[in-house]
């Protein structure tokens, strides 16, 4: 088990080099857009060759990639280039940013998981009755609904009409690892809204698919084992269905990490709460290269420990993944 | 003592067009330590019954008619909850595949304790200690360690002995075994029919055996039920059910069984058309479209069940007496084999799959050896059988031969086709016109969204050859050949049958006329009746067309009948190479023997002497091969020499080789004797 995780961190790793390549390629190759946009239009050439020498942008690409390789390593991820937070490094930029965004999507993928595989469940076993229709329309109804709509939506609803929720966060007093969770505990009214927001994202597709698995679970010849050994329906369901059915969502929970950090792009800045959405938004607005592109690496980061964190939980429920390292 | 007694069972589902009725007016009575079988073509209610019993229909069936009676209590009246305390207790379920029947994530222990706990409210400890005693029950070897393992870690007959011992854990009284070695070797077969034997016998269980294999019911019940589309036509003790039936189906369902015992290649009785769709109303007699007998009286009444002796039962208005001696025609092609013209040569082949280790760098850690140094030759128009468990390189070879796989050494040469100096897509499509692969499995084996016309037209549009007349001609003449309706082309794999769908893969196989055919299990997935057809056809199409086949099955009788030539297989080695009549009758090497003792014969008189002497053991891994002959570690005479030295292919009798270091001599053995 140990070589075929192993194997699966090596291929997350190589997914890390190509995607760092992929966002240095863009600036890389506009370079002369680049300056324009940090410039402005009205620049003159030898300022704008000036900008590109200073930085290291007017040298061979490889030479660049280079260069740009070697920071990465030494953590050195570029200098912003945003008037505001001008030439402070990319990585002190983004820091306070991230642990709030972190806990808002690990909180959310956290429910969004229980109620999809409690809903799928009861509705794989009470299949075609008037609970799984009504729960299959409401699933698809949620999951049609784009994040910006939703979240204006509850905003008018639940804030501006009911008075229930405030219709945006606090800004954040602290920028420690565990301050985020400090201010939820603290003000958890205020994050009623987004985490639903983000929640609801997830529970469509993963409601679907737990549904899916448990009725194709039901009919495996070991289910009928099971009750032919005299079972009790829940017995059949816990005992021996469940962790069956479970396995294949631990993958596709993996493989939603990044959707639900695009789904935090647009929930953070509805909210207005200033995690790495917020701060993709600025970063782009302001023509920021360095820390757009470091935050797109990160978001790979994530994506790619997101899996390599399925595939542990995956080799640790899959006897047959356990013990032979391979399917 | 009558322990179970069905009486007028009817199972209905719920379809969308209609209801279909799939078990109807079905009356059995099982005593206490008996072995009844039931018996019938797929769809003919056989498994449906015994869900019935246990109450495990799927969602949209249920019992609609009748008495289960259990000791005298009626099932059907049970609560849900009630019928839990008899599932597993009193009535026990063995399911038709172990590879899919156990839980993939709950060790072995577990899975057997179950019941146990549930029904016995033992402490685990208990559970566990009775799992371990059940195990030791099924000889399963190492029992202890195999309390921990999981499902995946055990073969195929392992798996299956576990799924024995679960159904006993409660010493129930009642053990319904649905086709419980259908998806097992022969040999394998035998060892676990022996276990249930033993374990009916000790515990005084009634079995109720559902099968398809006539072989098994000959040797292994006191009486059997046969049931042709959800009714029981006829029900006798076994001895009389095999020798004085009284149904035309009965009959037709026992003559169209190829026989391990017959010499000559007689032709095989088949069933004409297919059972009935019982989602519409049927009048008369339910055979009758298919009997040879039937009168206007059978297609407008229903016959009744009449009493002919002592437990014998039928439903038929024209009984028939035992067997009508059948005329045997003599098989023109096996006649024709004195050609020797060599067609295509295998030397020296090896085939080894390497294993990716689990470690870090997932290096090659070792090799399966498949196929190991094999040497044989197909002759122009002649079949060749490749015989062997699953497991022993047959089916590797006929991918080898029809290039699905690439040698890791060794020579496959065609005599008519030179191969040196083509490139790569020339050599594709003229080997391409020399071999073609019959299929195992009709309903995989063809793509589902083409017509049948362009699944027959494909190959011939890759050779680019014939004007689009001409595609359309040959694959108008294929359709006949094959016995298809022309209108077949136009219409979809789906809606055909299994034996339908099997002709379409045998008319693409001959789409480019081949010389040689390689068919890969081509009936193992079609009910007798079906199964004599293609085979039928199969031997017409050699005669009318010089055609080869090579054909790879696990079914003696049916390699026994069609083959001129037999190669028996074991664990990638080419052990016994002969004609099939003396392969059969006088068999030079142990494991040949082996594997002819381990057939069920459909005969009950020899069925019931050659009881008791199976080969032991299963086949060993292909990664570590024993050294020397490969199979002393199962052989019963092995001696120093068999580890020591590799025996060569030796030539015993005219055309009749063997690798054996102590060949049985070839002494005529008559089928079921044991000597050795």
């Amino acid at each position: 088990m140990i070589g075929y995780l192993f194997r699966r961190l090596m291929q997350g790793i190589a997914v890390l080099f190509g995607v760092s390549f992929l966002t240095f390629l863009l600036p890389a190759l506009e370079k002369g857009n680049v300056a324009r946009a940090v410039l402005g239009n009205h620049a003159s050439p030898l300022e704008l060759k000036e900008f590109l020498h200073s930085h290291g942008l007017d040298q061979p690409f490889f030479v660049q990639y280079y260069h740009y390789m070697i920071g990465l390593f030494h953590g050195n991820l570029g200098t912003s280039l945003n008037p505001q937070t001008i030439d402070e490094p990319v990585s002190q930029v983004i820091a306070p940013y991230v642990p709030r965004t972190l806990w808002l999507v690990l909180i959310s993928i956290l429910f969004s998981t229980v109620i999809s595989v409690v809903i799928g469940l009861f509705q794989g076993i009470r299949r075609n009755t008037i609970f799984d229709h009504s729960m299959t329309f409401l699933v698809f109804l949620l999951y049609s609904f784009p994040a910006f709509l939703f979240s204006t939506m509850t905003i008018i609803l639940f804030s501006l009409t009911l008075h229930w929720f405030p219709p945006a966060v606090d800004s954040p007093t602290a920028n420690g690892w565990f301050s985020p969770l400090v201010q939820m505990w603290n003000h958890p009214n205020q994050f009623v809204l987004p985490l639903a927001t983000l929640t609801v994202l997830g529970v469509g597709g993963l409601t679907r698919f737990m549904r899916g698995s448990i009725l194709d679970t039901m009919v495996q010849d070991y289910v009928r084992t099971a009750k032919a050994k005299g079972c009790s329906p829940n017995r059949v369901l816990f005992r021996h269905a469940f962790r069956n059915a479970v396995l294949p969502v631990i993958t596709i929970l993996g493989l939603s990490l990044p959707a639900l950090f695009g789904g935090a792009l647009i929930t953070e800045q509805v909210f207005n709460y200033p995690g790495m959405g917020q701060l993709t938004v600025q970063a782009t607005e302001a023509r920021d290269v360095p820390v757009v592109m470091g935050l797109t690496l990160l978001v790979t980061v994530a994506t790619v420990v997101g899996n390599l964190l399925a595939d542990i939980g995956i080799a640790v429920a899959d006897p047959r993944i356990r013990l032979t390292g391979k399917r | 003592m009558t322990i179970l007694s069905i009486q007028n069972l009817r199972t209905q589902f719920a379809m969308r067009a209609a209801d279909v009725v799939a078990v109807d007016d079905v009356s059995i009575d099982v005593e206490a330590g008996e072995c009844i079988g039931i018996v019938g073509e797929s769809g003919c209610g056989k498994t449906t019954t015994g869900l019935s019993i246990m109450r495990l229909l799927p969602g949209n069936g249920k019992v609609s008619g009748g008495k289960i009676l259990l000791d005298g209590k009626d099932l059907a009246l049970l609560s849900e909850k009630d019928m839990q305390g008899v599932r597993g207790n009193t009535v026990a379920l063995i399911p038709q595949d172990p590879m899919t029947s156990l839980n993939p994530v709950m060790r072995i222990g577990d899975q057997i304790a179950e019941g146990y706990l549930i029904h016995r409210g033992a402490s685990k400890e208990e559970a566990r200690q009775r799992a371990l005693e059940v195990l030791r029950m099924v000889e399963m070897p190492n029992p202890e360690e195999r309390l921990n393992q999981f499902p995946h870690e055990l073969s195929g007959g392992l798996r299956q002995r576990v799924m024995i011992a679960m159904a006993l854990v409660c010493e129930p009284k009642v053990l319904i075994a649905d086709e419980p070695t259908t998806a097992l070797d022969v040999t394998i077969q035998a060892q676990i029919l022996d276990i249930l034997d033993n374990l009916r016998v000790e515990l005084n269980m009634a079995v109720i055996l559902i099968t398809h294999d006539m072989g098994v019911i000959a040797s292994r019940t006191d009486r059997v039920i046969v049931m042709y589309a959800g009714k029981v036509v006829e029900g006798a003790d076994t001895k009389t059910l095999f020798t004085k039936m009284h149904h035309p189906y009965t009959q037709a369902l026992l003559s169209s069984v190829p026989k391990i015992e017959d010499v000559a290649g007689g032709r095989l009785s088949s069933i004409p058309g297919l059972p009935p769709d019982l989602s519409k109303t049927i009048v008369g007699c339910r055979f009758a479209p298919r009997c040879a007998y039937a009168t206007d009286e059978c297609r407008e009444n229903e016959p009744p069940t009449e009493i002919a002796g002592e437990g014998h039962t039928y439903a038929c208005f024209h009984p028939t007496n035992g067997f009508t001696p059948v005329e045997v025609q003599i098989n023109e092609a096996r006649k024709v084999v004195d050609a020797v013209e060599p067609l295509m040569k295998v030397t020296n082949l090896v085939k080894e799959f390497p294993i990716r280790g689990s470690n870090i760098f997932r290096g090659s850690v070792g090799k399966v050896s498949a196929v190991a140094d094999v040497n044989f030759e197909v002759r122009k128009g002649e079949t060749f059988g490749l015989v062997g468990e699953s497991g022993c390189g047959k089916t590797t070879i006929g991918r080898l031969i029809t290039g699905l796989e690439e040698v890791t050494s060794g020579k496959i040469e065609f005599t008519h086709t030179k191969t040196d100096g083509l490139k790569k897509g020339e050599l594709r499509r003229a080997l391409a016109q020399e071999r073609q692969m019959m299929f195992q499995d009709p309903y995989a084996s063809l793509d589902p969204r083409k017509r049948v016309g362009d699944i027959i037209r494909e190959p011939l549009e890759i050779q680019k050859r014939l004007s689009k007349t001409q595609m359309n001609d040959r694959v108008t003449q294929l359709l006949s050949e094959v016995g298809l309706p022309l209108a077949a082309a136009e219409r979809y794999p789906h809606e055909f049958s299994g034996g339908q769908r099997q002709r379409v893969g045998l008319a693409r196989a001959l789409a480019l006329e081949p010389s040689l055919v390689i068919a890969d299990e081509p009936v193992s997935a079609l009910d007798v009746s079906i199964q004599a057809q293609i085979l039928n056809l199969m031997q017409d199409l050699q005669e009318s067309r010089g055609l080869s086949y090579i054909l790879i099955s696990h079914d003696l009788a049916v390699v026994r009948y069609i083959a001129h030539r037999i190669g028996v297989m074991y664990l990638g080695k080419l052990v016994e190479v002969g004609p099939a009549d003396e392969v059969f009758s006088r068999p030079f090497h142990h494991y040949t023997q082996g594997l002819l003792n381990a057939v069920p014969v459909a005969d009950v008189e020899i069925a019931r002497t050659k009881r008791g002497d199976q080969m032991k053991g299963e086949l060993p891994s292909a990664v570590n091969p024993p050294t020397g002959c490969r199979f002393r570690t199962r052989c019963p005479v092995a001696a120093a020499v068999c580890a020591n030295e590799e025996p060569p292919m030796v030539e015993l009798s005219p055309g009749h080789t063997a690798a054996c270091h102590f060949p049985l001599g070839g002494t005529p053995v008559t089928i079921g004797s044991q000597d050795k």
